[in-house]
């Protein structure tokens, strides 16, 4: 299926990340489509509602929504971690979850960031490309956002994996729908002034996206490390 | 599951974007022991936008002229410009490429100047440095928000230094969490250009509309209808 979309990148142990020079987007024209129409939803009901629910709610209270939501993410983050054979930082996923599930009262407060154990998200795609997967052409699902093909199976497999998808209320899965937009309503709000600032300063705000996404997301797969050699001489 | 691509992406953009405050917005200037002259250099010449910056003897005006000549001494606008056009810089032109790297300048500063009003009280520490060649070193540095900001991590922030032909040296790019700033444009101009036949010239013209709105935008960007 998807997996035939993949270009298997030489030896394991190097995370499979292509120059940031490269643009890889060969489905453009279908892409900006999606682009558009997923602009049109932001700007006409996300951005909106978004706006409000920061008005609204107030800081501490948006924090503890925050807070609750990445701990929720602990086990993908703790396996992911020790897929990528990252045995501190499946620890620090541990020790985090532990004392933010206790003493943070569910998770709504951050207690082992401040006690020095700080939050860093891992997820199926990244561990794909710790493994040498290729990431693919670029793709932007509609109303979703920037992805690639290595990173669509990512999410496929990590919401297979989550025990929190299988929660249920009352028989009905309610709870993954109510997750899934509070989590979209905040992140939309800690990012209004972000994503109107970017589209401000682009010139074509499409590529600017892709560029940042794909720059981005290599460097979560790199856990931060700086790979100066790649870098274009200018 | 979706939630998580937006999270990556949205997240590391908030951050890029700070990238100008970065540079000026020091709480309290951190002096670290440097271990060698391209970390002093963006230590000491952070300590010295933090100056700038929280003077309280200058007027509006006299901050931004001084923000602006600060910021134009420490990087090399023409030399990133002309790197953003892509292969394009080759093929144009020569006069379109000098009136664009000029332009460029106006732009790189317009934007400093619209984040630096939000993105106070970070301060920035100078964690260590990479060495590409003899003359191409990347300082890496951590980047902590004011305690009491709303959920932002320390995140890492990093600085390309060259130097010029006479030695000095000089700041080509930034990054933030993995976003470096020219290359982020040159992808930017790059598709500009692609849709606009090459022309360097409609590019220059587009910037310069750009810069106007950005200098004419009111400080709150989320106050603003879409």
């Amino acid at each position: 299926m998807l997996a035939a979309g993949f270009l298997v990148t030489g030896c394991a142990t190097m995370p499979a990340v292509d120059g940031p020079q490269t643009i890889n987007d060969p489905l453009e024209g279908a892409n900006r489509v999606s682009f558009n129409v997923s602009l049109a939803f932001d700007k006409g009901i996300l951005r909106p509602v978004a706006i409000v629910y920061r008005r609204v709610v107030p800081t501490p209270v948006r924090n503890g929504v925050r807070n609750f939501l990445n701990n929720l993410d602990s086990p993908l983050i703790f396996a992911n971690d020790v897929l990528q054979g990252e045995t501190d930082r499946a620890g620090t996923t541990l020790i985090r979850a532990g004392v933010n599930t206790t003493i943070g009262l569910a998770g709504l407060f951050d207690v082992a960031g401040s006690m020095g154990y700080m939050r860093h998200y891992e997820d199926f795609g990244q561990t794909l490309a710790v493994y040498g997967i290729g990431e693919g052409p670029y793709i932007f699902v509609p109303l979703i956002g920037p992805a690639n093909p290595r990173d669509i199976l990512g999410w496929a497999v990590d919401l297979a994996f989550d025990p929190f998808t299988y929660a249920q209320w009352d028989g009905k899965y309610y709870w993954l729908g109510g997750k899934t937009a509070v989590d979209f309503t905040d992140l939309r709000a800690r990012n209004i002034d972000t994503l109107d600032d970017l589209e401000k300063s682009s010139l074509d705000f499409y590529a600017s996206v892709r560029s940042l996404y794909r720059q981005s997301r290599n460097n979560e797969i790199r856990n931060g490390a700086t790979e100066v050699q790649d870098l274009p001489d200018f | 599951m979706i939630g998580y691509t937006l999270r990556n992406w949205a997240a590391r953009i908030a951050y890029a974007l700070a990238f100008g405050v970065t540079l000026f917005s020091v709480a309290a200037p951190a002096r670290a022991a440097a271990a060698n002259p391209a970390e002093s250099f963006i230590q000491q010449n952070i300590d010295k936008g933090y100056t700038i910056l929280n003077s309280t003897q200058l007027s509006d005006e006299q901050r931004r002229t001084q923000f602006r000549n600060y910021m134009l001494a420490l990087t090399d606008t023409k030399r990133i410009g002309t790197f953003t056009l892509g292969q394009y810089a080759n093929s144009a032109p020569k006069a379109d490429v000098e009136a664009f790297t000029n332009a460029f300048t106006d732009y790189a500063v317009a934007v400093y100047e619209t984040r630096l009003s939000k993105y106070k009280g970070q301060t920035l520490k100078v964690t260590g440095s990479q060495e590409r060649a003899a003359d191409d070193v990347v300082v890496n540095a951590d980047v902590t928000s004011a305690p009491g900001a709303a959920n932002t991590p320390t995140f890492k922030a990093a600085f390309r230094v060259r130097k010029t032909m006479d030695g000095r040296p000089i700041i080509t790019d930034m990054q933030v969490e993995g976003i470096w700033l020219a290359l982020s444009q040159r992808s930017d101009f790059t598709a500009f250009l692609q849709q606009h036949n090459g022309s360097v010239a409609a590019l220059t013209d587009d910037l310069k509309r750009q810069t106007a709105q950005l200098t004419a935008a009111p400080a709150n960007g989320g106050a603003q209808k879409s």
